[in-house]
């Protein structure tokens, strides 16, 4: 039923468009990340109508899903663009798919980072201010560090999760690993094996994600080390003194 | 946090202020377009007006966009995966029947019109047409009755793939010339396509005789579902059986009857927006001149292995 040969032939032509989707897992995430922690501040601040406009946004993107927030995004903005002026026809389908993404993780990001931030002791603001900090070096300097150590493991959940999402892509017209099977298919009448080098790809590219984060974590928990530490030392410490 | 809470609010209350003001400039600018913005998506008054109004549009264009002098730059949306007759090549480069009609329509038209081409998903290709996206929509579409009520069709067909009939799987032995006789088979088809229509509208017809229709996605899952019993076979243009059958290994015989009649209008069509009449009539003149110069012929022969443009039910 599989022709692994053909299997043999598509993993180049398929693999050769992982950059695309690297990039749209890159792009995506780092514009969320920024997002979702303009979100977290206005959250945690209440800042007014923002605060509003957040809620709303993250109950749409939380209660609709990825697959309509793409369609939203690729057929609603060139109607927006097209009212202001722009010439949407030279935009590329990966700036929608990119978007559609981006608003995506900034909602899941930011209300990750959000609780990251008030999982940080308040003391810890205050102490920033004691010494003469202003509000925002404080929350940048010494806040959002040990906010961000706290959403690690979900972060990695989450790029792991976007990076298998955007198997969707194709969807809207990016040509992506999946839109390679697509044409592959269309041109050999074979698409199981396109979707089984895919299937490889994903699975490769995940665990290593997964593992990346799981040696990341277990560096950054100076927590726990602190504490071996302080065993070892305890430990020495009793040694010597017998 | 008070002062962070307060510059954020200032900030933000100053980025709606500048938002509500790009905003009304922005109105005030669509309703001056307006009727170029309808003009682009419906007939210009007169061809030169549309021209001009699209380039006042569009003041951040490159020169490409808005075309040399006073052309009009037609957006086309075209299929990127539907093998021959517009697909991306291993250059992923538009290509196929539909592709190439176009490139030879194309300078005949040059004094008027420059196209673009947009290859795009076949569901999204319609929905480009709804939302200003394309001018033109092209996926080898057959005419049915609610795309027309929906859209504006071409007159000129580009190619006439004959009457629909039922491909089935040999081994059932039920089926005669009576349309009534594929009662009970569980037919496949996909999602907005021509044969899904004819399916829907035979079960409406004959309300005893009903046919389950289910939905694929690739001809390679279709060729599984036949081969495995999922379905009995599928709804399709006698072209389109031939060019399964020679993808597949002759899985599938054609019913004796047809679900179109003689009446049937077999034509693969370009689709516009209801009105945009003056460049629908424009590529047809220039298909018609194509066909009469023997140009369509060639590229039938040449991508479809014969000539499929004469109409069969004319």
């Amino acid at each position: 039923m599989v022709d692994w040969q053909l299997v043999k032939e598509y993993f180049p032509d398929i693999a050769a468009k992982f950059p695309i989707t690297l990039k749209m897992v890159i792009i995506s995430i780092s514009l969320g990340l920024l997002l979702g922690f303009i979100q977290a501040i206005i959250r945690i601040n209440k800042v007014p109508v923002l605060n509003q406009l957040a809620l709303v946004q993250i109950s749409y993107i939380r209660c609709t899903p990825v697959i309509t927030q793409l369609y939203v995004i690729y057929f609603g903005v060139p109607i927006i663009l097209s009212n202001f002026g722009f010439d949407v026809g030279g935009i590329n389908k990966e700036f929608y798919a990119i978007l559609a993404y981006t608003l995506n993780q900034a909602v899941f990001l930011g209300e990750n980072i959000r609780s990251s931030l008030q999982a940080v002791p308040k003391g810890q603001f205050d102490a920033g201010r004691s010494v003469g900090m202003t509000e925002a070096q404080t929350l940048l300097s010494i806040v959002t560090p040990q906010a961000l150590y706290i959403s690690l493991p979900m972060l990695g959940t989450f790029l792991v999760a976007l990076f298998q999402g955007t198997a969707l892509a194709y969807l809207v017209g990016v040509t992506d690993m999946m839109g390679k099977v697509k044409l592959l298919g269309a041109k050999t009448g074979h698409t199981l094996e396109g979707y089984i080098v895919c299937a490889i790809i994903f699975a490769v590219i995940s665990i290593i994600l997964e593992q990346v984060f799981r040696v990341l974590n277990n560096k950054l928990d100076f927590a726990n080390k602190k504490a071996k530490t302080d065993d070892n030392t305890v430990l020495r410490a009793a040694g010597g003194n017998a | 946090m008070k002062t962070l809470r307060n510059t954020l609010a200032f900030i933000s209350a100053a980025a709606l202020l500048a938002a509500s003001f790009t905003a009304c400039g922005s109105s005030e600018n669509s309703s001056s377009e307006a009727p170029s913005s309808s003009s682009e998506s419906t007939v210009p008054e007169s061809s030169s007006e549309a021209p001009k109004e699209s380039e006042e549009e569009s003041p951040v264009d490159e020169p490409e966009d808005t075309g040399s002098g006073d052309k009009r730059v037609v957006k086309i949306g075209i299929g990127k995966a539907y093998n021959p007759f517009c697909f991306l090549d291993d250059n992923e480069e538009p290509s196929g029947y539909d592709y190439e009609t176009l490139k030879a329509i194309e300078p005949l038209l040059a004094d008027k019109y420059d196209f673009e081409f947009y290859p795009d998903e076949f569901a999204n290709i319609l929905i480009g047409l709804d939302t200003n996206l394309y001018d033109v929509a092209v996926h080898h579409y057959g005419w049915t009755a609610e795309r027309a009520e929906k859209y504006l069709y071409a007159e000129e067909g580009t190619m006439y793939f004959g009457n629909f009939v039922i491909g089935y799987d040999p081994s059932i032995d039920t089926l005669t010339d009576d349309p009534e006789s594929a009662a009970g088979l569980t037919i496949a088809t996909s999602k907005g396509s021509m044969a899904e229509t004819l399916l829907t509208n035979y079960n409406d017809e004959h309300p005893d005789a009903q046919i389950t229709v289910e939905y694929y996605e690739d001809a390679e899952v279709l060729a599984s579902g036949i081969k495995s019993g999922l379905y009995d076979g599928f709804c399709a243009s006698v072209y389109d059986l031939y060019v399964f059958n020679s993808k597949y290994g002759d899985l599938l015989v054609p019913s004796e009857f047809t679900l179109t009649s003689d009446e049937y209008n077999c034509g693969t069509y370009f689709i516009y927006s209801i009105g945009d009449d003056e460049l629908k009539n424009d590529i047809d003149a220039a298909v018609v001149q194509i066909r009469e110069d023997g140009t369509l012929k060639e590229l039938s022969e040449k991508w479809l292995g014969g000539d499929y443009t004469i109409n069969p039910n004319a």
